[in-house]
């Protein structure tokens, strides 16, 4: 071994070390409770750059040497999802944590229906796809292992790539399966995913800037240097571009280890609106000199060498050992922090999709003790760990020395990308089922396989070089890489396009082929309306479930998942939360949900509910129950809208109501006032009629002149009996509007001075004053003069009775105005209270006549009424208080002459 | 977009300039897709080079910067505050 193999593998060891120690620093403040600086979006972002493998490390610098800019499109796709967090991205992390999702098995698994067989099937097209990624990190790390210690290429040496295999895989297991929690952070690895990020992009930054101002003066100088024609090539923006810019951005949401770190490991929803452009940016910065970079390696480097290795050979040449250095570390984080989380996250899902049901269904008979399925769990995913790792390794080991390793990072990128149309469907139509996924992602897997995974390996793998050639059984239409006759397009773009093809169209036809089964539906609503109260229907959904269990029981359950210990811890909230301060929560339906959703951010959807349906019964939803639940939040809205309309209107009738109650309620006042008054008024003269009456019968002896006196008295007050009732007849005339009116052209001064004069016998007991002011002077109306005369004496003698003064006096003016004749009749007296000043016309007003011997007070009912028959009206003029009333008649003129 | 009108109730008037920056967070990707894809994206082809740089580097790093760009000013605008998006 020279110095140099030394010094790269001793700076190696001690790079792995400082991971182990930065992972230990990092969970021994995550213990002790100090995580605050490990809880920020900016190490969010960073865990996500895990994105960036040792593949983009040296693979973007080659890509970038062959084809120009085509390497930028593995970061475009991302860069437009993460920009577009709003529609896709924020609507994922809150399913992800409201739904305590493990994994993207789990994700799709528990979207349609918790079925198990779809989690299974997920992870097994996971699986594929990663264990050849993973034998790419190993190879780079191999590679440039060798690049750095100045071992000859011509054979790869597997030792460092096994050693840094073991390495990573005690690492994971160490720190990466410490709980059974996927959702919990797993702090020590995300530490040291963070300082790894840093170290790769820093790397990757310090050999650009040196490539760019110190091989070269600057980016003009470099880019002059570049191969004519070089990126002037249009047919790099073809299908090839469109199709990688889309699985790209397809693999930052499907590839497991992305949906661990964005997804599962997500702590707070904000942190994706900072990754939106942090993330990004940190895609820009690593791509920066990417090109430089290819263009002085291309200047500079012999023709032979390896364009993925110029990250490498470029510093080494120019004898910048440290810079080089650096390199490698920076290659050698960004391939062990991909195989710590790839690992982690595949782990999980094989331990809770494969591992878990395999076990239920094995051990169903076997005694259950606290922690046997935590410690079921853990123990296989350290197995799946290690299992992962190696298989990965043996993959390197046996395709090592063909260049078809070069490629598997789009093949694992369109594998992956087989999930997209179950999980777009999933989060946005209801209508996707379990069917619609099953087909979709079988085909989409079948077809991945035959146009792209098998044809990669060496002479096509199991399908021989010449079923690869001319098709299988010589049909050439069914060649691998010309599918039906498509010819002549890039392998990629092909098999990107059947198997997307094949799936979106099987999920699609799937899923219209029947409807959702009950549970899928519940779980669509809760996926698909997750923004708008879709986590609610969960809560309502266990009010109907009816599961039955005993607290023992469950509490038995939670010990065998989560361990005695968080298991007690959890069972002490839910009685707190049921306001129990000691032994065990009570079994509600909300408990068990709770329990169950707890569960399965442990074991996954599907395991959980199997589990549960153990000690609990089954998860059933009758279909009419699920219509109901379904439809509930849109008849709930409904319904409160008609409520709050029917509400309205009921309010505004029961106004009305109120208010013309009110008014039945004055009107029965004043009707039992008028009747009160009128027997008082009737009462009086046919008491003095009786009672003289009653003399006149019992005294034989009484002198003439006596009896004459009261027969006199007798026949006074009948006529003013009679007066009172041909009033009250009067007013159920004026009542009905039935008042005969006979109308003719009168000069209606000359009806008030015949008024006034016949109220000269009225004026009796205080002297009474006629101040007659201006007069309209020939004005003609249609009029009964009769009936005119009547009104305006009774309101003189309205103004002569109603007065309180000494010395009366009667204002009297007339006047045209607007066509309308108007009189004026004013007084003296007290006036009328403003709150009476409507009561005053009403028929039963009885009561503003304060004294009973004054009449009924029915007057201005009838006057008013006459009036109006007549065209005109009877007001009151609103004055003030202690000025007198002043009443106004109206009429409108004529021109006839009365006649003669 | 379903997600645009989660809201589900008419939002209350302050609301409204945000209710503009969650329309463009919708459109910002779309933008971002017809810049970064053929036709448009082969254009700058044609026009040489800026400095010594070919047009097109220019161009594809121009318009990831922009989106950055954007995106950090729309992440400013849409972050809820704590706690208060339903």
């Amino acid at each position: 071994m020279t110095p140099a193999v030394e010094f790269a593998l001793v700076a190696a060891l001690g790079y792995v070390a400082l991971l182990f120690a930065v992972a230990y620093w990092g969970d021994r403040r995550a213990r002790i409770g100090r995580t605050g600086w490990l809880r920020s979006p900016l190490v969010y972002t960073l865990s996500i750059s895990i994105y960036c493998t040792s593949w983009t490390f040296y693979g973007a610098v080659g890509s970038a040497a062959r084809s120009g800019l085509e390497f930028a499109t593995i970061y475009l796709g991302p860069t437009l999802v993460f920009v577009g967090w709003w529609v896709l991205l924020r609507k994922l992390v809150r399913i992800g944590r409201t739904q305590r999702i493990t994994s993207i098995a789990d994700l799709i698994s528990s979207r349609f229906g918790k079925s198990e067989a779809l989690g299974a099937l997920v992870t097994l097209i996971a699986v594929a796809a990663a264990t050849p990624y993973i034998a790419l990190q190993l190879k780079a790390v191999t590679i440039s292992y060798q690049v750095i210690a100045g071992v000859p290429l011509d054979h790869a040496d597997f030792r460092a790539g096994f050693w840094v295999a073991v390495a990573m895989a005690a690492f994971t297991i160490l720190f990466g399966t410490r709980n059974v929690d996927a959702n919990e952070r797993h702090h020590g690895v995300v530490a040291a995913i963070a300082l790894e990020a840093l170290v790769k992009l820093f790397a990757l930054l310090a050999v650009g800037a040196f490539v760019v101002f110190g091989l070269f003066d600057g980016p003009g100088a470099l880019f002059a240097t570049a191969p004519p024609g070089f990126l002037q090539a249009e047919e790099v923006f073809g299908p090839r571009w469109v199709t990688l810019v889309g699985l790209s951005a397809a693999a930052i949401l499907c590839l497991p280890r992305q949906f661990q770190v964005i997804v599962v490991e997500n702590e707070d929803e904000r942190h994706v609106a900072t990754a939106s452009w942090l993330f990004p940016a940190y895609l820009f910065l690593s791509s920066l000199f990417t090109l430089p970079i290819a263009v002085a390696g291309m200047t500079l480097l012999p023709s032979g060498a390896d364009p993925d290795m110029y990250v490498l050979t470029l510093p080494l040449m120019a004898d910048a050992e440290a810079l080089a250095l650096f390199v490698f570390l920076g290659g050698f984080s960004s391939a062990t922090s991909m195989i710590i989380v790839s690992s982690i996250a595949l782990s999980t899902m094989v331990s809770n999709h494969i591992v878990a049901p395999l076990a239920l269904r094995l051990a169903r008979e076997r005694a259950r003790t606290s922690g046997d399925v935590r410690r079921l769990l853990l123990t296989s995913r350290r197995i799946a760990i290690a299992t992962l790792i190696l298989l990965g390794f043996l993959y390197f080991r046996v395709s090592g020395a063909s260049d078809a390793l070069a490629a598997i990072g789009l093949i694992a990128f369109v594998g992956v990308a087989q999930f997209l149309p179950s999980l777009l469907g999933g989060l946005y139509w209801p209508q996707a089922n379990r069917r619609g996924a099953l087909w979709g992602l079988t085909a989409g897997f079948l077809m991945w396989m035959y146009t792209l995974g098998l044809p990669s390996l060496e002479d096509g793998g199991p399908l021989g070089a010449d079923t690869l050639l001319h098709g299988p059984f010589g049909i050439a239409l069914l060649r691998p890489q010309a599918l039906f006759g498509l010819d002549g397009l890039d392998p990629l773009v092909h098999a990107t396009f059947w198997s997307l093809a094949a799936n979106a169209l099987l999920f699609i036809a799937g899923s219209l082929s029947r409807e959702p089964h009950p549970l899928e539906w519940l779980q669509a609503r809760q996926f698909v309306d997750v923004f708008r109260g879709g986590a609610d229907v969960g809560a309502r959904e266990r009010t109907r479930v009816q599961r039955i269990a005993t607290s023992e029981e469950l509490f038995i359950l939670a010990q065998r998942i989560l361990g005695a210990e968080p298991a007690q811890d959890l069972f002490d909230a839910f009685a707190r939360r049921q306001g129990i301060s000691a032994g065990l929560p009570m079994p509600t339906e909300d408990l068990i949900g709770d329990l169950e959703r707890r569960l399965a951010g442990s074991v996954g959807a599907a395991s959980a509910r199997a589990m549960m349906a153990q000690v609990a019964g089954g998860e059933e939803v009758s279909f009419d129950e699920l219509v109901s639940i379904a439809d509930e939040t849109a008849r709930i809205m409904r319904y409160s809208q008609a409520l709050e309309r029917k509400s309205d209107e009921l309010e505004t009738a029961a106004r009305q109501l109120r208010e013309a109650n009110a008014q039945l309620r004055e009107i029965d006042r004043q009707k039992d006032d008028f009747l009160s008054q009128v027997s008082h008024e009737v009462r009086t003269p046919m008491t003095a009629i009786r009672s003289f009456s009653e003399i006149l019968r019992t005294s034989p002896d009484l002198d003439s002149t006596q009896a004459r006196r009261f027969v006199n008295i007798i026949h006074d007050e009948s006529i003013r009996l009679t007066r009172l009732l041909d009033v009250i007849l009067d007013l159920r005339v004026v009542e009905r509007g039935e008042i005969p009116i006979t109308l003719e052209p009168v000069d209606p001064d000359a009806v008030l001075d015949v008024a006034l004069e016949t109220c000269e016998g009225l004026r009796g007991e205080a002297p009474v004053r006629v101040v007659c002011g201006t007069r309209a002077g020939g004005a003609r109306v249609e009029a009964d003069p009769d009936r005119l005369r009547q009104v305006f004496i009774n309101l003189l003698s309205n103004a002569v009775r109603h007065n309180d003064k000494d010395a009366v006096e009667i204002t009297v003016k007339s006047r045209v105005r607007d066509g309308r004749y108007e009189a004026v009749i004013g007084d003296n007296g007290p006036g009328v209270p403003a709150e009476h000043r409507d009561r005053v016309f009403s028929i039963f007003s009885a009561t503003w006549t304060k004294g009973g011997h004054k009449g009924a007070g029915l007057g201005l009912a009838i006057s008013r009424g006459i009036m109006r028959r007549m065209g005109g009206d009877l007001t009151l003029d609103a004055g003030r208080p202690g000025q007198g009333a002043r009443f106004r008649v109206t009429l409108p003129t004529t021109t006839e002459e009365p006649p003669p | 977009m379903r997600d645009a009108d989660d809201a589900g109730v008419p939002a209350a008037a302050e609301d409204a300039p945000r209710r503009r920056w969650r329309d463009l967070a919708i459109l910002v990707p779309v933008f971002g897709t017809f810049a970064l894809m053929p036709p448009l994206i082969a254009i700058p082809l044609g026009w040489g080079a800026l400095g010594g740089v070919p047009a097109i580097v220019l161009y594809v790093f121009g318009v990831w910067a922009a989106l950055i760009l954007v995106a950090a000013r729309l992440a400013g605008a849409l972050t809820p505050r704590s706690g208060a998006e339903r």
